[in-house]
């Protein structure tokens, strides 16, 4: 039965609708906006983490010029790996004018590694020579199904594949080769096929697992398969391009909703907070009546409380609507574009919801009750009165005469009552300055974005062009290249690895580590105060995203090792404002002093040129 | 035995640097079935008193003794209950709650009672059996304060604090009213 109490106050919900229906609008705009986001994230990063589990992803890639079965044997027998198979990988190109490039793998045994995801089609029986295991979303890009058949290589060495199947595969998730930041599905695809089918390719990449209970850390499994496979370069998931373009776009997201969230949160808490403790105050006297009938504090406060939670209820129901079926569907139809998954749906709820209900029932309860606590303490016998206007009925406006004078009748009445209130005024303004500041701040990021590629593109990046030599190249072969591009203003050579640097307490991030010649024209490097800097003889530059990240400042030494083990000691030169990307650069001479352990053959070179 | 016993009470306000005597050094005593009565012009501190008498305020000085206990010594929690089952209390301006119309604004007492009379009872007894689905604005000033009076007496209390019941009564219905409480007072007698 619904007490007289709880009928007075309902009305009083219904008399004040506008309100509460505004500030419902608020909160579950706050609740749609975090849960929204967190859901599309969670849902995706579910996803991608139960499909890595059952495809069963592997810990690590190790890459030699040719594994020997011995080699993969020693790599098996080694403490705390689960599994290990070796591939022959190869890209092989498809004549035309298209320039598609398919990644393609070749097994001689069943794959338990990586395991493809057979989407049409069959699998391979293990001795077909000419039949492969197309990539979903390449034979969608070029309209190629089951049955179909594909010709790749050039003049003799052309070859007729049979599409057998049409897989996903686990390490694809969101291919994107390097230099690409989205994908290119109709340029680059993958495949898998039988070791059989390439025979002049020999295998060439070992892909592993460590079993889970294994407490060895990544730099020590690195380096006992350092030492059983001389000359190779092993790489982590870390590295690996699908899993760490994942994380780093579901980091990236849920960052960006953190921060709108709890600034749209924060403007929802006090907008709520003002209107609901304004309605408790103009039941001053009814809360007096109350009281004088005899009803208990704790009466009063725990039914005034429905305020509250009249609010979040509806709130609740309305905010997950929003995330669910607008914000985290909308972008999970985007992500899925992205990432090639079994795309099951968005999860209906994440922590993140109950949180945020939380947070809302918090701020409008506590409001409500609150400000009834604090009414209460008053005797009933003064709620009953009107409450008396504050003390000091003159502001310090009044006191300067000929500006007071020129004001209206209503003039000076709404600039007194501004003054009065305080605590009210505060609230508003920052009220106000939150709302603005969420205006600017989508505009803004929008604009900063923009000023920031403009900075990249005008005065960082010089270069027009940049080539990535697959494969290490002679003399000649060099010199061909410059040959052909002798139009070209400069060219500047320069070598990128992948590595992994070492900060204070543990913190490893794996950059690139780009060298260049000290008279480099390609990229132009400012430091932090704008003032141009060139690359000294000792040294490397970092960027102030890499400084925080490992807790390093200039003039600190930092360690980088390669993916085949090498390292390469470099001291910070200098924190340089390099508006994209987190990699770290160097001059040659600087690279070569800091050579610890002897290094590879250039395994990555590129020309940048300038036209 | 006396049940309501004033002992030099005083009541004090301070605004600012000014303190405003409300009460001063007020003695009294009504005696079980009796019915008080406090004259004096505007400003003299009527409303004090019923307020003090009432637990609604807190005396500066002095004892307010009800069946021999004082009040100005009770707690929060034991006011409380003074007001819930001891007191009925008729407001000058009658405090009713504008979005509850007559026979609920008397529920909302009645739904704190232990023993109370029905809504339409009460309003009965003050002569508005069929006004009590009217809102308070609905109602004239007299009829209002009739809810009031109605408001108090469902309670069934021990001591019934009118403040001027019949300010906004014409002078039949004002003898009306004041012949209801005094046979109310008489008919509920405590021994
Ligand atoms: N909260 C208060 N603050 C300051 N002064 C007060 C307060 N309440 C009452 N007073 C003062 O105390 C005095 C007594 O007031 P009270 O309301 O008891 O008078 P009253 O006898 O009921 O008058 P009336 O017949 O006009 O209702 C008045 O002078 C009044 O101004
Ligand atoms: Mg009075």
């Amino acid at each position: 039965m619904v007490t007289m109490l709880q009928k007075k106050i309902l009305r009083d919900i219904k008399e004040n609708r506008w309100a509460f229906l505004a500030i419902v609008c608020i909160c579950s705009l706050g609740i749609a906006l975090f849960s929204g986001i967190n859901l599309y994230v969670s849902t995706v990063k579910n996803e991608v983490a139960d499909y890595y589990e059952q495809a069963n992803l592997a810990d690590y890639w190790i890459y030699k010029v040719e594994v020997s079965d011995s080699d993969l044997n020693n790599i098996r027998s080694l403490t705390d790996i689960q599994e290990a198979q070796r591939r022959k990988v190869t890209d092989i190109s498809l004549p035309g004018a298209s320039g598609a490039v398919l990644h393609i793998h070749a097994v001689d045994e069943a794959a338990i590694i990586n395991v493809p995801e057979l989407l049409e089609g069959n699998l391979l029986d293990g001795s077909e020579t000419n039949a492969l295991l197309l990539d979903s979303r390449f034979a969608e890009a070029h309209d190629l199904s089951v049955g179909d058949i594909i010709t790749t290589g050039e003049s003799e060495r052309q070859k007729e594949w049979l599409i057998k199947g049409i897989i996903r595969d686990v390490e694809y998730v969101y291919y994107a080769p390097e230099g690409l930041t989205v994908p290119e599905y109709h340029k680059y695809g993958f495949a898998y096929t039988n070791a059989s089918a390439l025979p002049d390719v020999a295998f060439n990449e070992i892909v592993l697992t460590v079993h889970e209970a294994s407490n060895l850390s990544q730099e020590e499994i690195s380096n006992k398969v350092r030492k059983t496979l001389e000359g190779a370069n092993i790489l982590s998931r870390h590295h690996q391009t699908s899993y760490r373009k994942v994380a780093d776009a579901m980091t990236g997201v849920k960052q960006i909703g953190l921060l709108f969230s709890i600034a749209f949160f924060l403007t929802a808490a006090l907008v709520t907070w003002i209107t609901v403790s304004r309605m408790m105050e103009n039941q001053r006297q009814h809360l007096g009546t109350l009281r004088s009938l005899g009803y208990s504090k704790k009466e009063i406060t725990g039914r005034y409380a429905l305020f509250g939670g009249l609010i979040t209820i509806p709130s609740m129901i309305l905010g997950w609507v929003i995330a669910r079926y607008l914000i985290a569907e909308f972008l999970y139809g985007i992500g899925i574009t992205y990432y090639t998954i079994d795309a099951t749906g968005v999860t209906p709820f994440t922590l993140h919801f109950f949180l945020s209900v939380l947070c809302v029932a918090a701020v409008t309860c506590g409001a409500a009750m609150l400000s009834c606590r604090k009414l209460l303490k008053l005797t009933p016998a003064s709620l009953m009165r009107p409450k008396p206007p504050a003390h000091g009925h003159r502001i310090l406006l009044e006191r300067i005469t000929p500006f007071w004078r020129r004001l209206s009748f209503s003039g000076k009445i709404v600039t007194r009552n501004l003054f009065r209130n305080k605590a009210r005024m505060l609230m508003g303004l920052v009220g106000i300055i939150g709302s603005t500041s969420l205006i600017l701040c989508g505009f803004g990021l929008m604009n900063s974005i923009n000023a920031m590629l403009d900075k990249a593109f005008d005065e960082t990046v010089q270069y027009n062009v940049e080539i990535k030599l697959r494969t290490p190249s002679t003399g000649e072969q060099l010199s061909d290249i410059y040959d052909t591009l002798n139009s070209a203003r400069n060219i500047d050579a320069t070598m990128a690895f992948s590595v992994y640097l070492y900060g204070e307490d543990g913190n490893v991030q794996s950059p690139y580590l780009v060298v260049m010649d000290e008279g480099q024209k390609s990229l132009g490097f400012k430091d932090t105060k704008g003032n141009s800097v060139h690359f000294p003889e000792d040294g490397a530059f970092i960027t102030p995203r890499m400084a925080a990240a490992l807790g390093v400042d200039v003039g600190d030494t930092l360690t980088a090792q390669l993916l085949d083990g090498s390292i390469i000691s470099l001291e910070v030169a200098n924190i340089v404002d390099f508006p994209l990307g987190n990699e770290v650069y160097m001059g040659k001479t600087a690279f070569f002093k800091g050579i610890r352990s002897p290094v590879p053959g250039k395994n990555a070179a590129d020309k940048r040129a300038g036209a | 035995m006396a049940d309501v016993i004033f002992d030099n009470v005083s009541k004090d306000y301070q605004i600012g640097e000014i303190t405003i005597q409300a009460a001063k050094k007020v003695s009294f005593q009504v005696r079980n079935g009796e019915l008080g009565i406090i004259l004096g012009p505007s400003g003299a501190g009527k409303t004090t008193v019923l307020n003090l008498l009432g637990g609604m305020e807190n005396a500066t000085s002095g004892k307010i003794l009800f069946d021999g206990k004082d009040i100005t010594v009770m707690n929060d929690l034991e006011l409380t209950d003074y007001r819930r089952y001891k007191i009925g209390f008729v407001f000058q301006f009658y405090n009713l709650i504008p979005n509850l119309t007559a026979a609920e604004n008397v529920e909302l007492a009645k739904q704190v009672c232990r023993s109370p009379l029905e809504p339409e009872e009460a309003l009965g007894i003050v002569g508005l059996k069929d006004r009590i689905h009217n809102f308070p604005a609905q109602l004239s000033g007299g009829e209002q304060q009739r809810v009031a009076i109605a408001r108090a007496i469902c309670k069934k209390p021990d001591l019934l604090l009118c403040d001027e019941p019949t300010g906004a009564l014409d002078t039949e219905t004002g003898k009306t009213v004041l012949r209801v409480l005094s046979d109310i007072s008489r008919k509920w007698e405590k021994r």
